[in-house]
C-alpha cells in the first residue's frame, strides 16, 4: 500500500499561517504596551549617566583592558545617546552613589541569555547579526557572552572578534566536540591547518540557509571557493547540483576527497541500472591475494566517469568526457 | 618563490617592524603593541622525509621559521593599524591588515595561501606538451599496437608473454615513466573598504582574487575495450569577486542591499591525451573507430552575479521581522569542443557552437520571531529556493562514446529512422536541464517558566519540485521538539528528538527518457525497482542527549550521544527498499507482451549514525589545567540491488543475482592536554596536546545463497580500511620578563593508512596477478606514504 501522504495544501496552509501570523504580531506587537509600560528583562536600573571616567577610578583595569579593543576605541553612542561602559552596563549613577552596590548596575553575567544578547544587539543588530533572534543558538539558549568575552585581562593578548578562546575554532570547539574530532580525519579541510575557520563556511550569529550555512544553499556555499563548479553544465548530475552533501561530508572523512562512503558503493547507492554498476566489484583477481578490480582503486568508478560534476562536452553525458 | 627567499622576506618585515616599533613608541606612550614568534625548527627524525600527507595543506620547513607577528598601532587617538599574519616564512602564509578611523572608516588588506599537495609518488609515460596536451613515442604506440591480446601468462610465472600488449605496456612504463609533481598552490588576496558616515548608515565594497594553479591526478576514461589513463592535468584557475553593500540601520530596522560579481576562468579549457593502444585513428566498422586520441573538457568559464536586498524590523513587544531576497544568475558560454577529435568518426554537425548556460537562483524568506513575554517565544518562517535553469536542452545527433564508436540504437520498433529494418541507426541524446525549487515552512514555540527550563517544539514543511527527475514532486514534514533543563548554574541536561517524513508523489524510472529525442533505446537497461536515495520516501529519527555537569568549579564534565536513522521507503508501494515482488506487465512496452517478472526495489535502505562524545576539564590548581576529549562516531550505509544485464531486449531480473552492502565507517578520536605552572611564579611552564584519531571502514557484501551475482562465484570481502593519525605537540616555556619568553617545543606526528583503493597504486597496475583488466592502463600510481616526524623547535616570543 501506498503511505499515506499529506497534499501541498498543507505547506500552502502553513504559509498562509505565516503569513497571518505575521499580520497578526505586527497588529498585536503595535498595540502591545511600550516599553516604559513594562521594562524589559534587561533594562537596566534608572539613575544618572555618569561616564566611564567614574567608571575607571574604581575599575581601572577593565577600562584599561577594555581600551585595547574596538569597544574602547569607539565613541559612538548606542540609540539612546550614550557611549562607552554605560551603553552596557546602563546609568551607573545609582551604582556610584550606593558606593559600589553591585544591585545598582546592570551586570550582564545575572541577566538570562536572550536578555544578555539584547543589550549587545542594541548596537549589533545589523549586518551579520541581524538573524540571531530566533537562530538556533538563540533557540538552545545561548548568548552573545557563551561565545564572545567582553573584558579580557590587559595583559594577555585579545582573541579575535573577543572571543572567549584564543581562537575561533578552539570557541567553536568547546560545544561541537563531534566536529572537533573529524578535523582529524584522513580526508578534511584545511582547518587545522588554520587555512579555513568554522565562518569560511557557517555564522553563528543566525542565517537565511540551511545549518547556519552563509549562503542561501550548500552548493551556493561550497562554490565560494569552489568556483569551477558552479558553471551551468551540458550534461548536469542531477545528485551534485542539487546537494554537495549527497557525496561529500566537509567536515572529513576516511575517504578521499571527503566522500561519504568508499568507491564504488558510493556510487552504486544510486546506481542499479544494469550491467556494470550493479555488480558487487568485491571480488578478487587472483584468490587468494587481494588485488582491487579497475572500479575500486584509484578514483574507482571516476577512473573512467572523471568528469562526474558535470560536464560541458558534447560527448560527456555519461561524464567520461 | 623559493623558501630561502621567503624566509629573508619574512624577516625583513619583522626585522622592519622591529626597528620602527620603538620609534613609534618614542612619539607616544603605549601607541604601538604586538608580537612576534619565530625561531628554528628541524626535524630530528623522520621516517618518510618531506611526506605529502604531512604537508597536505601546510608547509613545514626545516630550519628557521617566523609563526606569528601581531602588530598594533594607534598612531593618534581612533585611529589604528593592525597586523596580524602567520608562517610568514613559509608557503602557507596568512596576513591580515586592518587600519581606519574607529566608527568613520576602516580598510582591510587580507593574504591567504593554501597549498595541496596530493601524493608522495607519480610516474608518467606522457609527455606534457603545453596547453594541456599529452603525447606518447610513437614508437611506444605502435609496438602497443602491434602487441597481441588477449594477454597470456602461458608458464604461470606471473609476467605477461612476449609480445602482449600487455607485456608492452608494462616494459615501457618500467623503462619511461617519470616522477611528475602532483600538487597547486591557492593564493587568495583581497581589499576592502567600509564608510560609516553617520551612526546608521555604512557602505562597504570588497574585491578578491584568487589564483590556482598546479597540476590535479586527471583520470581520462575510455571505453570498456579501450584502456584509462591517468596524466597529472595542468590547472589554472582565476576567479575574481567584487562586492559592494550598503545597510541602513536604527533602533528599529535594518535595511541594506548587496551586489556580488564575480568571474571565474580556466587557462586550460580541455586535455588531449595520445591513446596508447592506437598511433592512428583506425576504423572498425561503420560506427566504431579506435582513436589514436582522446579529448575532455576540463572546466568552463563562469559569470556569477547576485543581488540581495534584506532588512529587519524591531517591532515592540520583542517581536522582529526579518526578510532577505536575493537573485543570482550564473551564465556560461564556452565554446563547444567537437563530438570527437577521432577522424574516422564523422558526426553530424552540434546543434549549437557553445553551451549559452544559465541559472538563476531565487532565494527569498520571512521570517518573524517574538518573545512577547519572559517565558514564551515563537517563531514561523517561509523560505524559498529556486535554481531555475535556463540552459537549453540541446539534442545532438550522432553521439560519440569516448571518442570510439557511435552507440547503436537496440531497438528497431522505436528508432529504425532509416527504415532499413537493421539495428544500424545511430542514437542521440539530448541534455536535461535540471532544475529545482525548495520551499520551507514552519513554526516554533519556546517555553521558558524558569531559568531550569526551555522547551521548544517546531514543525516544518520542506518541498521539492524538479525538472527531469524521477521524482517531480515531494514534501517533508519536520517536527522537533527540545527539552533543556538547567538545574542551578552547573548541570544542564539537554534533549533533542526530530522525527522526519518525506514522501514523494510518484517515482516515475523512467525520466531519462526525455534524454532520447528518437527514442530509448535500451529500455531493459534501466531497473524499474531503481530509488534514488535523494529523491524516494524517507522517514529519519534523530536524537540527541547532552549533559553538561559542572560539579566543582574546578571541574567540568560533558557527554553528549547522538543518533540518527533514516530508512527509505518506495513511493509507489510503501514497501522498504530492498524487498521484492513480482508483476505482470510489458517490460518493453508497448513492443511487448506482458509477463510475469520480479522487481527488486534497489538503492540505498537505510542510513545510521551514532555518535558519543566525553569532554573532562579540570583546574585543580591556578597553575594547573588539564582537558580530556573522547569522541566516537559510526557511520552505517545500507545497499540492495541486483546484477542486472540485458540479454535479448530485456533485462535479466533474477532474484538469484540480488546482492546488498552494508558500509560502515567508525571514527574514534582521543584528546588530552595539559598547561602546568612548574614554579611557583609561572616562569617555568609545561603544555602538552595530544590525540589520536582512528578511522576504521569496512564494507560487507552479502549474497542470496545460491546465487552468483554478475556470474562471481569467489567472492572475497573488501579489505578494511584504516587511518590512524597520532599528535602530540608538548612545551616548556621559560618566561624571561613578563613581555619576552622562549619555548623549546617537540612535535611528533604520525600517520598510517591501509587503503585498498591507493595501497596497490602503481604506474603499472595490470600484471597477471593484478587486475588483469587494467593491462593496458596506464596509471600515476599515486599514494600517499604513511610517516612519523620529531621535529624539535626552539621559539622565541616576545611581545612589544
Amino acid at each position: 500500500m501506498r503511505r499515506s501522504r499529506k497534499s501541498g495544501r498543507v505547506l500552502k496552509s502553513a504559509l498562509g499561517a505565516s503569513c497571518l501570523a505575521t499580520a497578526f504580531a505586527v497588529v498585536v506587537a503595535r498595540g502591545a504596551p511600550q516599553e516604559e509600560g513594562a521594562p524589559p528583562p534587561a533594562a537596566a536600573p534608572a539613575g544618572e549617566y555618569v561616564g566611564s571616567e567614574a567608571c575607571a577610578t574604581c575599575h581601572e583595569e577593565q577600562a584599561t583592558a577594555l581600551a585595547r579593543t574596538a569597544h574602547g576605541r569607539t565613541q559612538a553612542k548606542n540609540w539612546d545617546g550614550v557611549a562607552g561602559c554605560e551603553s552596557c552596563h546602563g546609568p551607573g549613577g545609582a551604582h556610584v552613589a550606593g558606593e559600589g552596590d553591585k544591585e545598582k548596575i546592570r551586570n550582564l553575567g545575572n541577566l538570562a541569555a536572550a536578555d544578555q544578547s539584547e543589550v549587545c544587539l542594541t548596537c549589533h543588530e545589523r549586518g551579520d547579526r541581524a538573524h540571531w533572534q530566533g537562530s538556533p543558538h538563540d533557540g538552545r539558549g545561548l548568548s552573545c557572552l557563551t561565545c564572545h568575552k567582553i573584558h579580557h585581562p590587559a595583559d594577555a593578548a585579545v582573541p579575535k572578534a573577543l572571543l572567549t578562546k584564543k581562537t575561533e575554532f578552539a570557541t567553536c570547539g568547546t560545544c561541537h566536540l563531534k566536529r572537533k574530532a573529524a578535523l582529524m580525519r584522513s580526508a578534511h579541510m584545511p582547518m587545522r591547518e588554520g587555512t579555513i575557520t568554522c565562518t569560511s563556511c557557517h555564522n553563528p550569529h543566525g542565517t537565511t540557509g540551511p545549518t547556519l550555512l552563509k549562503q542561501d544553499s550548500v552548493n551556493e556555499n561550497c562554490y565560494s571557493c569552489h568556483a569551477e563548479k558552479r558553471a551551468p553544465m551540458l550534461w548536469e548530475h542531477p545528485p551534485v547540483r542539487e546537494n554537495c552533501l549527497n557525496c561529500h561530508d566537509p567536515h572529513g572523512s576516511l575517504h578521499p576527497r571527503m566522500q561519504i562512503a568508499k568507491q564504488p558503493r558510493i556510487c552504486q547507492q544510486c546506481h542499479d541500472e544494469a550491467r556494470h554498476p550493479t555488480q558487487p566489484y568485491s571480488d578478487a583477481s587472483v584468490a587468494p591475494e587481494f588485488f582491487p578490480n579497475s572500479r575500486m582503486f584509484d578514483r574507482g568508478c571516476l577512473n573512467c566517469h572523471s568528469q562526474i560534476h558535470g560536464s560541458n562536452h558534447p560527448a560527456g553525458m555519461r561524464f567520461h568526457r | 618563490m623559493t623558501h630561502g627567499r621567503r624566509i629573508a622576506k619574512g624577516f625583513l618585515v619583522l626585522l622592519s617592524l622591529a626597528l620602527v616599533a620603538p620609534s613609534l613608541r618614542a612619539q607616544e606612550a603605549d601607541q604601538v603593541e604586538g608580537e612576534v614568534t619565530f625561531g628554528p625548527q628541524y626535524f630530528v627524525d623522520e621516517d618518510n622525509p618531506g611526506a605529502a600527507k604531512f604537508e597536505e595543506y601546510r608547509d613545514v620547513p626545516n630550519g628557521v621559521v617566523a609563526e606569528r607577528l601581531v602588530f598594533s598601532w594607534t598612531p593618534k587617538p581612533r585611529f589604528y593599524f593592525d597586523v596580524d599574519a602567520y608562517d610568514l616564512t613559509q608557503r602557507d602564509q596568512r596576513i591580515g591588515v586592518e587600519f581606519g578611523n574607529t566608527d568613520v572608516w576602516r580598510g582591510t588588506i587580507r593574504w591567504t595561501e593554501n597549498r595541496r599537495l596530493w601524493t608522495d609518488q607519480a610516474f608518467t609515460l606522457f609527455t606534457n606538451q603545453g596547453g594541456g596536451v599529452f603525447t606518447l613515442e610513437d614508437s611506444f604506440q605502435s609496438a602497443v599496437q602491434a602487441g597481441t591480446t588477449p594477454n597470456t601468462d602461458a608458464n604461470a610465472d606471473l609476467i605477461w608473454d612476449a609480445g602482449t600488449k600487455g607485456r608492452v605496456v608494462q616494459l615501457g612504463v618500467a623503462a619511461g615513466a617519470q616522477e611528475v609533481f602532483i600538487g597547486h598552490e591557492r593564493r587568495n588576496g583581497g581589499v576592502g573598504f567600509e564608510f560609516t558616515p553617520t551612526r546608521s548608515w555604512t557602505f562597504s565594497i570588497t574585491g578578491n582574487r584568487e589564483r590556482r594553479d598546479g597540476t590535479t591526478p586527471q583520470t581520462l576514461g575510455m571505453f570498456f575495450t579501450l584502456a584509462p589513463a591517468e596524466v597529472a592535468a595542468p590547472y589554472d584557475f582565476r576567479t575574481d569577486w567584487v562586492t559592494g553593500a550598503v545597510e541602513y540601520s536604527s533602533r528599529r530596522l535594518n535595511v541594506g542591499a548587496q551586489v556580488t560579481a564575480s568571474t571565474f576562468e580556466t587557462a586550460f579549457k580541455s586535455l588531449t591525451w595520445d591513446n596508447q593502444l592506437f598511433l592512428n585513428d583506425t576504423a572498425v566498422s561503420a560506427s566504431v573507430a579506435n582513436p589514436s586520441r582522446g579529448r575532455m573538457l576540463l572546466g568552463a568559464d563562469n559569470h556569477w552575479a547576485r543581488v540581495s536586498l534584506f532588512g529587519g524590523l524591531n517591532l515592540p513587544g520583542r517581536t522582529r521581522i526579518d526578510a532577505s531576497f536575493s537573485r543570482i544568475e550564473t551564465t556560461q558560454d564556452d565554446a563547444f569542443l567537437p563530438m570527437t577529435i577521432n577522424s574516422e568518426l564523422s558526426p553530424a554537425a552540434l546543434p549549437a557552437t557553445s553551451y549559452d548556460g544559465k541559472h538563476d537562483t531565487t532565494a527569498g524568506q520571512i521570517r518573524v520571531s517574538s518573545r512577547p513575554s519572559k517565558d514564551f517565544r515563537w517563531s514561523a518562517w517561509v523560505k524559498s529556493f529556486e535554481l531555475k535553469n535556463e540552459s537549453p536542452g540541446l539534442s545532438f545527433a550522432d553521439y560519440v562514446q569516448t571518442d570510439y564508436q557511435f552507440p547503436l540504437c537496440g531497438n528497431l520498433n522505436v528508432c529504425d529512422a532509416n527504415g532499413n529494418g537493421m539495428l544500424d541507426d545511430r542514437i542521440a541524446r539530448r541534455s536535461l536541464p535540471y532544475g529545482y525549487e525548495r520551499r520551507n515552512a514552519g513554526f516554533s514555540l519556546g517555553y521558558t517558566p524558569g531559568s531550569w527550563f526551555v522547551g521548544t517544539l517546531s514543525f516544518e514543511r520542506e518541498s521539492m519540485e524538479r525538472e527531469f527527475s524521477a521524482v517531480k514532486n515531494s514534501d517533508e514534514d519536520i517536527y522537533k521538539l527540545a527539552l533543556d533543563f538547567d538545574v542551578g548554574a552547573r548541570f544542564g541536561i539537554r534533549t533533542t528528538f526530530r522525527h522526519q517524513e518525506r514522501r514523494a508523489d510518484e517515482y516515475e524510472t523512467h525520466y531519462f527518457e526525455d534524454s532520447f529525442p528518437i527514442g530509448e533505446p535500451a529500455e531493459a537497461a534501466f531497473n524499474e525497482g531503481m530509488r534514488r536515495f535523494y529523491w524516494t520516501d524517507r522517514d529519519r529519527d534523530a536524537a540527541g542527549l547532552l549533559v553538561d555537569w559542572t560539579p566543582h568549579e574546578k571541574f567540568s564534565l560533558y557527554v553528549e550521544t547522538t543518533r540518527q536513522d533514516d530508512d527509505y521507503f518506495d513511493p509507489e508501494t510503501g514497501q522498504d527498499l530492498g524487498t521484492s515482488f513480482s508483476v505482470m506487465e510489458d517490460r518493453i512496452a508497448p513492443f511487448g507482451t506482458p509477463e510475469t517478472y520480479d522487481i527488486l526495489l534497489a538503492g540505498r535502505t537505510k542510513d545510521k549514525t551514532t555518535t558519543y562524545t566525553l569532554g573532562v576539564a579540570l583546574s585543580p590548581t591556578e597553575r594547573f589545567n588539564l582537558y580530556a576529549d573522547y569522541a566516537w562516531e559510526k557511520w552505517e550505509y545500507g545497499l540492495e540491488t541486483r546484477f542486472r544485464n540485458v540479454s535479448g531486449g530485456v533485462g535479466t531480473d533474477d532474484p538469484l543475482d540480488n546482492w546488498g552492502s552494508d558500509t560502515e565507517d567508525e571514527y574514534a578520536t582521543a584528546s588530552l592536554g595539559f598547561e602546568a605552572g612548574l614554579t611557583k611564579d609561572a616562569k617555568w611552564r609545561l603544555r602538552l596536546d595530544a590525540s589520536r584519531s582512528e578511522g576504521i571502514g569496512n564494507i560487507e557484501t552479502h549474497f542470496v545463497p545460491g546465487g552468483a551475482a554478475s556470474g562471481n562465484t569467489s567472492l572475497t570481502e573488501f579489505p578494511e580500511l584504516k587511518t590512524t593519525l597520532t599528535l602530540a605537540v608538548a612545551a616548556l616555556t621559560h618566561v624571561i620578563r613578563p613581555n619576552l619568553d622562549y619555548s623549546l617545543r617537540y612535535w611528533y606526528e604520525s600517520w598510517e593508512e591501509s587503503n585498498f583503493a591507493s595501497d596497490f597504486n602503481e604506474p603499472y597496475m595490470g600484471a597477471p596477478d593484478q587486475d588483469t583488466s587494467m593491462a593496458q592502463a596506464l596509471f600515476l600510481g599515486l599514494d600517499f606514504r604513511d610517516y612519523t616526524n620529531h621535529i624539535l623547535s626552539f621559539v622565541l616570543r616576545y611581545r612589544y
